[in-house]
């Protein structure tokens, strides 16, 4: 079933399309190696948005899964016009999961979730209703958490406060997928690294409103936990990435050109020293380390504001560059209406929407 | 708040026609139902033996008497085709609360692992779910000569062409049907065997406003055994699709269905 390259929608003529035009709601799943999960996720969320009369789809990015979950996937993408299914290459993490996710939905509300079943589809309706009270941004917390508690809860824990300290958005769950987002809010966050759990932070800096709903959390019934103690450190060293740039990403000049003056100054007080100590504490240059001091301030000084000039540069140069490469790549995408909001759509998509066979949801152009 | 209550799965039946497959059956049984694992159904595997002298059916009964939970066994007296055995099948996958029925061969040539993908989109909405060779991700053997291909995406053409149907492969038998679908059609009215009986169900399906999508899968060679294909079975399905288009002239022609 799993042959390269470029496997397309086949035979869909039957359906007619569900509805013109885009779905408010794009879901977003990342997926890896969750096989036993995914038929239960589609149908529960099936229920859950029909009754709810919402025009929704679901966008399954798979992560290099070795399932099986991709042939799955296939299948419910080529019978529910409402699944799509954006096929990696390898496997890339949740983070570029979740960015693929962004680049092929098209809904104006963006919810990410956990494929694994411990995320509950019926808290999003709940997570709707938030957003329409005046929020761009509904974090999930899971107040009754169904996991380890040494392995899992505990480090969770101090990552929450730790975050919430130090950037001043307060959340108690950083670590739930469950959200809802405003399209508007995080079509032009570039997410990297494992920056999703940071969305919140993006987004508040951008202005946003955020708010947090308690949401159901279930016990894991299949597959395993792709987490543990080793994403402590990472989550860390994320949060530091995330305050320099924050505070920083676009004024670097300050950074070193502060550093550069407070080594003038010191630079300058050596000097004094030096000429003090010569004139009035009968010391020559030589029998003191302060000359030599000073002038290694001096030029550590005259290097840090040039690299101030040079990372300005930088920045001026990074920023100009819209063409941020995709952190993944996609082997195919699979679908109804294949996309019509895919911002740069990455090189080796194996699936134009010419391709499809007539008749399918949605028209290709916005 | 609670946790939802999980609600029961799906209960599919894996309908297997057998007449001589006593080298193949005790390896796909098990391989069907290992596929199935982690799909959220609860599958049953119902082999349907038209009297195979190589005693297919006395190893179809032990394999049942190993799992009666998951395998079932239908012994019909003598070979009459595979139509009527997939008919009878039917019934009793529909007796047994079958939500889903599948048509699969059994001599290996239909590949368990393409079935979940098949019942995925059975689950996903689709009323028939064709198994496709020749939809893009789909594949035959390299072990069929030029003339055996030939002759096969010839009777595709041959009857979509003159049935006006859009799908790609209609003369396969690998399909998961909604028991809702059958319980539509009118069965007992079914007059084809063989590659004939394939068409005539997806374009009754077709008539009758199902939801039809095709999967791509790979047909392999069978594992072992001889193949019961044969001339007469093509003859018979090319004057069947006549026949079809014939009747079709006769009511009013309907434009395939629309979203239910």
């Amino acid at each position: 079933m799993t042959t390269l390259g470029g496997r397309i929608l086949p035979g869909v003529e039957a359906l007619a399309p569900p509805t013109a035009g885009s779905p408010t709601l794009s879901v977003l799943v990342p997926v890896y190696n969750e096989v036993e999960s995914l038929v239960r996720l589609h149908a529960e969320l099936a229920e859950v948005l029909d009754a709810e009369g919402l025009a929704w789809e679901v966008v399954f990015v798979d992560d290099g899964s070795r399932d099986g979950s991709v042939e799955l996937l296939e299948g419910l993408a080529l019978a529910d016009p409402r699944v799509r299914l954006v096929e990696f290459q390898a496997n890339r993490g949740q983070t570029a999961a979740l960015a693929a996710g962004l680049a092929y939905a098209r809904g104006d509300v963006i919810v990410p979730m956990d494929a694994d079943l411990q995320n509950d589809p019926h808290d999003i309706p709940r997570l709707l209703a938030k957003l329409d009270e005046g929020y761009d941004v509904v974090s999930g917390w899971r107040h009754d958490r169904q996991d380890r508690g040494l392995t899992r809860r505990l480090p969770s824990f101090v990552a929450n406060r730790l975050i919430s300290r130090v950037t001043g958005v307060r959340l108690h769950d950083y670590g739930c997928s469950l959200k809802a987002y405003r399209r508007s809010v995080v079509e032009h966050i570039h997410l990297m690294g494992e920056m999703h759990r940071f969305v919140p932070i993006y987004a508040k800096d951008a202005g946003a409103r955020v708010a947090e709903l308690p949401v159901n959390h279930r016990p894991r019934e299949f597959g395993r936990s792709k987490y543990g103690l080793t994403r402590t450190p990472k989550v860390i060293i994320d949060l530091i990435t995330l305050q320099v740039l924050s505070r920083y990403g676009t004024k670097p000049g300050y950074v070193f050109g502060g550093l550069g003056f407070v080594s003038f100054l010191l630079s300058l007080l050596a000097a004094a020293g030096a000429i003090y100590f010569k004139f009035f504490g009968d010391k020559t240059f030589s029998s003191t380390p302060l000359p030599l001091a000073s002038l290694t301030l001096f030029s550590v000084g005259v290097q840090m504001v040039l690299m101030g000039v040079l990372a300005e540069l930088v920045v001026r140069v990074y920023h100009d560059d819209s063409r941020h490469q995709p952190t993944y790549i996609v082997r195919r995408v699979l679908g109804a209406g294949l996309p019509d909001r895919d911002p740069s759509p990455p090189e080796l998509v194996a699936a134009p929407p010419a391709a499809l066979a007539p008749g399918v949801a949605g028209p290709p152009g916005r | 708040m609670t946790a939802t209550p999980t609600r029961p799965s799906p209960v599919l039946w894996v309908c297997l026609p057998t007449y001589n497959e006593a080298e193949n059956l005790g390896r796909i049984v098990p391989a069907i139902l290992a596929a199935l694992e982690p799909v959220a159904v609860d599958a049953r595997v119902l082999v349907i033996d038209d009297g195979s002298p190589d005693g297919t059916g006395a190893i179809a009964d032990a394999i049942a008497d190993a799992d009666p939970d998951h395998v079932a066994v239908l012994h019909r007296p003598a070979k009459a085709g595979i139509g009527r055995a997939y008919l009878a099948g039917f019934a009793r996958a529909l007796a047994g609360g079958a939500d889903l029925v599948a048509e699969m061969d059994a001599d290996g040539s239909h590949r368990p692992a393409d079935l979940p993908a098949l019942v995925a989109a059975a689950l996903g909405g689709a009323d028939l779910v064709l198994g496709s060779r020749y939809v893009p991700g789909g594949s035959v053997t390299s072990r069929w000569g030029r003339v055996r291909q030939a002759i096969s995406r010839g009777g595709s053409t041959y009857a979509r062409v003159l049935l006006g149907l859009p799908q790609r492969d209609l003369t396969g038998g690998f399909k998961v049907f909604s028991a809702a679908l059958l319980g539509r059609l009118d069965l007992k009215g079914v007059r084809c065997d063989g590659y004939g009986f394939q068409v005539e169900l997806t374009y009754r399906a077709v008539r009758a406003g199902a939801r039809v999508v095709e999967v791509p899968i790979h047909f392999d060679e069978r594992a072992a055994g001889v193949s019961k294909m044969g001339g007469a079975i093509v003859l018979e399905a090319a004057w069947m699709v006549l026949r079809l288009r014939r009747e079709r002239g006769s009511d009013t022609p309907r434009t395939p269905p629309g979203n239910v």
